[in-house]
């Protein structure tokens, strides 16, 4: 099994989204209905993720030591255990990335719309075309 | 998936008849609003229906035509939904929505099924029962609707209140008895324009962010009242929802009142933290933005990406703080003042 620092990722799907506003990166899963802010080095390790570079790149990249590269195996692994991040099937992006000074990465957790989605309507909107009812069994989205 | 398809078309092509026959049948009575950029005429199929909602609506200024129409009726009693799969059994919200129509089985909270037919730029809002809209219904009719009418523009509907000083306007944002309404009918009777102090609608346009009225509608708890006596001729009912006594406001018949659209300078997050002069603070857009898509998401099901992100172009556009006013609300709009200078 590949370490997770040498994974290709991106984004889970299209019910992630995410908005850098310069000072602070929003990751958004409209799916479970939890935001994420990421914080210190999160934005760029994400922004690098997402661009399909790998953790072992960005650790090169950022000159952290065994600690800070610690410290980026465990964000990465947090990402996607909150599921925002999915295996890609493409391979790393061999062009640079591009990346502030190192600080610890974390994620502060906002739950604001957790409880409310469960209360969400039947929605049949879907990215493969509009719309459709969902086929028993499925999950809604 | 193919049968899944198949069933939301099948939603669709009721949806899109279902709009055009109701757009054929006779009305009792129109009123052409105005909603933001928008112009539409809203027809209503009796005078009880017009008595319930058009008060909501300021009149349009200009004579030029409705950009939307919006069709009001009730159901008569027994009458099914007409929409398939669609029934006024289901206690749930029921969406099907795709970039053509909008139609929305709004549940047990509020029985009133909307389809927005964006080709046609029609939409219906169709009442199950008179007697039960809610009064907090009556001063915000037809959200969803109207959400579901902005999808293709840049302006989306927030739960925030609204003043301007000239045509510089703050919104004020936070959850629900953080003081909003009491700001902003405060700024009113203090000379500054009203924008909302519930809904408004805010242009999402980076370069060039406004906020402006979505109705005309202000709602006040009964300790409130002494507080402004000049809002007194603007009563039109009073209500008791949640055992709550409240004063409904319409402001379209006090022109002297409207206030239009003004850029955006500031967005405050409204919340008390004990402070015993107004402070402004900094806060994480996160935190604002998670805050102000729940209640988007909640309050307007549906084209939740698109709305995010029209959302998150707003937090981009405008500085975001803040604030506590206080105890004294002449402090909080003194300091609003020289905020805004």
């Amino acid at each position: 099994m590949s370490d997770p620092i040498d994974l290709v990722f991106s984004a889970s799907g299209p019910e992630v989204i995410f908005e850098n506003f310069g000072d602070e990166m929003v990751v958004a899963n409209l799916a479970s209905g939890f935001f994420y802010s990421l914080d210190g080095s999160g934005a760029d390790i994400w922004n690098a993720l997402v661009a399909g570079h790998t953790g072992r790149q960005f650790i090169a990249a950022s000159r952290a030591d065994a600690e800070g590269a610690a410290e980026i195996a465990r964000f990465i692994a947090e990402l996607r255990s909150e599921g925002l991040l999915a295996e890609a099937a493409h391979p790393a992006k061999p062009d640079p990335v591009s990346v502030a000074a190192f600080a610890r990465p974390s994620m502060q957790k906002f739950d604001d719309l957790q409880g409310l989605l469960l209360v969400d309507p039947i929605h049949e909107a879907s990215p493969a075309g509009w719309p459709f009812v969902q086929a028993p069994g499925e999950s809604h989205g | 998936m193919i049968e899944a398809k198949r069933g939301g078309a099948i939603v669709e092509a009721a949806a899109s008849d279902f709009v055009r026959a109701t757009a054929n049948r006779p009305f009792a009575a129109s009123r052409i609003v105005e909603v933001g950029p928008l112009t539409i005429a809203i027809h209503f199929a009796d005078r009880d229906l017009e008595a319930l909602f058009a008060d909501a609506f300021y009149p349009a200024r200009a004579a030029s035509g409705a950009s939307w129409s919006l069709f009001v009726l009730a159901a008569a009693e027994g009458e099914p939904l007409p929409l398939p799969g669609f029934s006024q059994d289901e206690p749930d919200m029921r969406l099907v929505e795709s970039a053509e129509r909008y139609c929305l089985w709004m549940g047990r909270h509020s029985p009133s099924l909307y389809v927005v037919d964006r080709p046609s730029r029609r939409a219906v809002c169709w009442v199950t029962e008179k007697s039960a809209v809610k009064a907090w219904e009556r001063s915000r009719p037809f959200l969803p609707a109207l959400q579901a009418m902005f999808d293709d523009s840049p302006w989306l509907a927030v739960h925030a209140a609204a003043l301007a000083l000239a045509d510089r306007a703050i919104l004020f944002a936070g959850p629900g008895g953080a003081g909003k309404t009491t700001l902003s009918l405060s700024g009113l009777s203090a000379g500054w324009r009203f924008i909302g102090d519930d809904y408004v609608l805010v242009d999402t346009r980076e370069d060039a962010p406004a906020v402006a009225p979505l109705f005309a509608t202000a709602r006040l708890r009964d300790d409130m009242v002494a507080r402004f006596p000049n809002l007194a001729r603007a009563r039109t009912a009073i209500s008791h929802d949640f055992d709550e006594r409240r004063h409904e406001l319409s402001l379209r018949g006090i022109p002297e009142l409207r206030g239009g659209a003004a850029r955006l300078e500031r967005l405050l997050f409204v919340e008390r933290s004990g402070h015993l002069a107004p402070d402004f603070a900094p806060i994480r857009r996160s935190k604002v933005l998670a805050a102000m898509a729940a209640n988007i998401f909640i309050a307007t099901p549906g084209a939740r990406e698109p709305r995010l992100r029209k959302l998150s172009r707003l937090l981009t556009a405008a500085p975001v703080a803040r604030f506590d006013p206080g105890p004294r609300i002449e402090d909080a709009l003194a300091a609003l003042m020289a905020d805004l200078r």
